[in-house]
């Protein structure tokens, strides 16, 4: 149905690019089900002092370890703090990591991307090798051995992330540049006397995008599901700043007497990772002109 | 009938004027070679011709034969690798383009020539709307504020007979059929009032009607605006119809040269004669067989030496095997290539 409706406006052209987007992802649950994950967990992290409904910190040793009950419905911690609250404010954590590393990712593979792709040549050659070598190390490995060199700090972890992940990001743009540089729109400007930036930054770039943003939306849950690994590793964030990963780091010795500190913030680990591959999904099938028509 | 009917269309004006004016562009002895794996290609070995100002100047020839790769090198957007320039001149308005730095070349394409395509359906950028598309070309030229810059778009879009010009800016291509976005192609291309339009086969992609449409276009703007025309096509009725000079090209060399009406009335070259004739006339007779040119176009990694077009030549005899044939003027300002014309030479083998 929705098909045929497209197909109408873009013949009859009342539509633009953007609103059949939207269409797409009206129609398609998963992707729909995903954002909502992903829009609750930006409430979440931003209005997190006033929805959560303890402090984080507090520790009340009288009452440490209990179950889930409905005055706290994840139960308590080792030190008698309320899950949920933690569970609240570690969003801020595991969003900011997964934005700033992604925009990093992004700015550095974006740059090298297009420059290599762009000019071609030696630049290309040494560009690509150097992104090579970090795509050849196991990405997690790296990052544990950066943040073991560099220190156990949120920046540094975020700093490692970024280090190992630019390389994908440069190799996709540079594969779309490639691919678009040849195009005769671009012939055409070059024709009307555009200079190589203007070509680059107004014409190729622009329409490298779609890829990038279906990666990053997928990076994003990779680099929150990196982030716990790294805090559940004790390399991440220090305690007592909550993190999903160093939660369930430490319900880890109480697994058999007290499971909901692992088992909780795990879920929402899964459910947060999985929300964003289904968008990811969604907007690629979105954005794919082959899958519309 | 035919072809000749087209030909006396306004021809004797246009003649008259092509002789009153001073040449516009002079590429005299262009070659642009292409360094590939398999060898060196000549893709333009030695190619000259002269445009006036303010005629249409049409190059002809098949696919493969070195037309385009001859308009990209005047605006010096060979790839390079694997192309090169490797010599020859370009005179732009008394000035060597060959000479000129890249800096110096962005003000001239789009600014003193501008190109259109052979495919309207790619030459658009897909996600920025058509009037942003020619403020951005006026704006490489001029200093117009980009409120000025899009009035400036709205009207040449309705200038190239775009109703509805005001809502068609705002569209993005995909929302344009292959004729409008020809005629978008043609707007971007005359905004910055070039002095030379180079026009590569804009018709080619187009069904018919449209075709027409096109060139009717073209034809009116350029006896409006008294711009020159580079027009390279492969339609021999195109060129009858709209030019008023013509050269012939054959495996990267101009086989022919002169103007419409003399090269139409009386084709000196084999190739060109033997091109016309297989070109279907509506005055032919129904049970008639099309004449075809036998052999294929030769590879260019490996030409013929002599004439480049002696293998496929009715009349070539074994001297075009040997000797390359300068051009020679068989008629006043029509020259052509062919070893016939030499009466030495040609008597003597």
């Amino acid at each position: 149905m929705s098909r045929l409706k497209d197909v109408k406006r873009l013949f009859f052209g009342e539509a633009s690019e953007f609103s059949i987007i939207v269409d797409h992802l009206k129609s398609d649950k998963p992707a729909l089900f995903g954002l909502g994950v992903i829009l609750l967990l930006v409430i979440m992290a931003v209005f997190a002092d006033v929805i959560s409904p303890y402090d984080p910190n507090a520790q009340d040793l009288s009452r440490r370890l209990e179950p889930p009950s409905w005055e706290h419905p994840f139960g308590r911690d080792e030190f008698g703090r309320d899950i949920l609250s933690r569970i609240i404010h570690g969003s801020r954590i595991s969003l900011t990591v997964g934005v700033v590393v992604i925009s990093i990712s992004l700015l550095i593979g974006t740059a090298l991307g297009a420059l290599s792709g762009y000019i071609g040549g030696w630049v290309d050659m040494v560009i690509m090798r150097i992104a090579d070598i970090f795509l050849a190390f196991p990405g997690l490995l790296l990052a544990i051995g950066l943040t073991a060199v560099l220190g156990q700090s949120i920046i540094n972890v975020m700093a490692a992330l970024a280090i190992v992940n630019w390389p994908g990001y440069a190799r996709v743009i540079r594969s779309q540049v490639l691919y678009i540089k040849g195009l005769d729109y671009v012939e055409a400007s070059r024709v009307m006397g555009a200079s190589n930036a203007r070509i680059l930054v107004s014409h190729v770039l622009p329409n490298s995008f779609a890829p990038i943003i279906v990666l990053a939306t997928i990076g994003m849950g990779w680099a929150i599901l990196a982030e716990a690994g790294l805090s559940f590793l004790g390399l991440g964030v220090q305690p007592p700043t909550p993190s999903w990963g160093s939660i369930i780091a430490t319900g880890r010795d109480f697994i058999f007497r007290a499971p909901h500190i692992t088992t909780i913030p795990g879920i929402v680990l899964a459910l947060s990772i999985l929300a964003f591959n289904l968008f990811g999904d969604g907007l690629r099938d979105a954005l794919d002109p082959r899958l519309r028509i | 009938m035919g072809l000749e009917t087209l030909l006396t269309q306004d021809l004797e004006y246009r003649e008259r004027r092509t002789l009153e004016n001073n040449h516009l562009l002079d590429v005299s002895d262009l070659k642009t070679y292409f360094f590939t794996k398999r060898g060196l290609v000549r893709a333009v070995d030695g190619v000259s011709f002269k445009i006036n100002r303010g005629s249409v100047f049409g190059l002809v020839g098949e696919s493969g034969c070195g037309k385009s790769v001859t308009a990209l090198s005047i605006l010096k957007l060979v790839p390079d690798p694997p192309g090169k320039i490797v010599g020859g001149r370009v005179l732009f308005e008394g000035e060597d383009l060959l000479q000129k730095n890249e800096k110096e070349m962005e003000d001239i394409r789009g600014g003193k020539i501008s190109m259109i395509f052979q495919d309207p359906l790619t030459s658009l950028d897909p996600i920025v709307r058509v009037g942003d598309q020619i403020v951005e070309a006026i704006r490489a030229h001029t200093d117009l504020n980009s409120d000025r810059a899009w009035e400036k778009a709205v009207k040449i879009l309705g200038e190239v007979g775009i109703p509805d010009a005001e809502v068609c800016a705002k569209q993005y291509p995909f929302q344009l059929s292959g004729g409008m976005r020809q005629r978008v192609m043609i707007a971007i291309a005359l905004v910055t009032e070039p002095h030379l339009l180079i026009a590569d086969e804009p018709t080619t992609n187009l069904d018919v009607t449209i075709q027409a449409q096109i060139l009717t276009l073209l034809k009116d703007i350029q006896s409006k605006t008294n711009t020159s025309v580079l027009f390279i096509t492969h339609n021999l009725g195109i060129v009858a119809w709209i030019c008023n000079e013509l050269a012939v090209m054959y495996a990267g060399r101009i086989v022919e040269y002169g103007s419409t009406k003399s090269v139409f009335n009386n084709p000196l070259h084999p190739y060109t004669t033997l091109l016309l004739k297989a070109v279907p006339r509506l005055d032919m007779c129904s049970k008639s067989v099309l004449e075809s040119i036998e052999g294929d176009v030769p590879d260019l990694v490996n030409p013929p030496l002599g004439c480049r077009f002696h293998p496929r030549c009715p009349y070539a005899k074994k001297i075009c095997s040997s000797i390359e044939p300068p051009m020679i003027e068989t008629e006043e300002a029509h020259y052509a290539a062919c070893l016939i014309y030499d009466k030495e030479k040609w008597g003597s083998s």
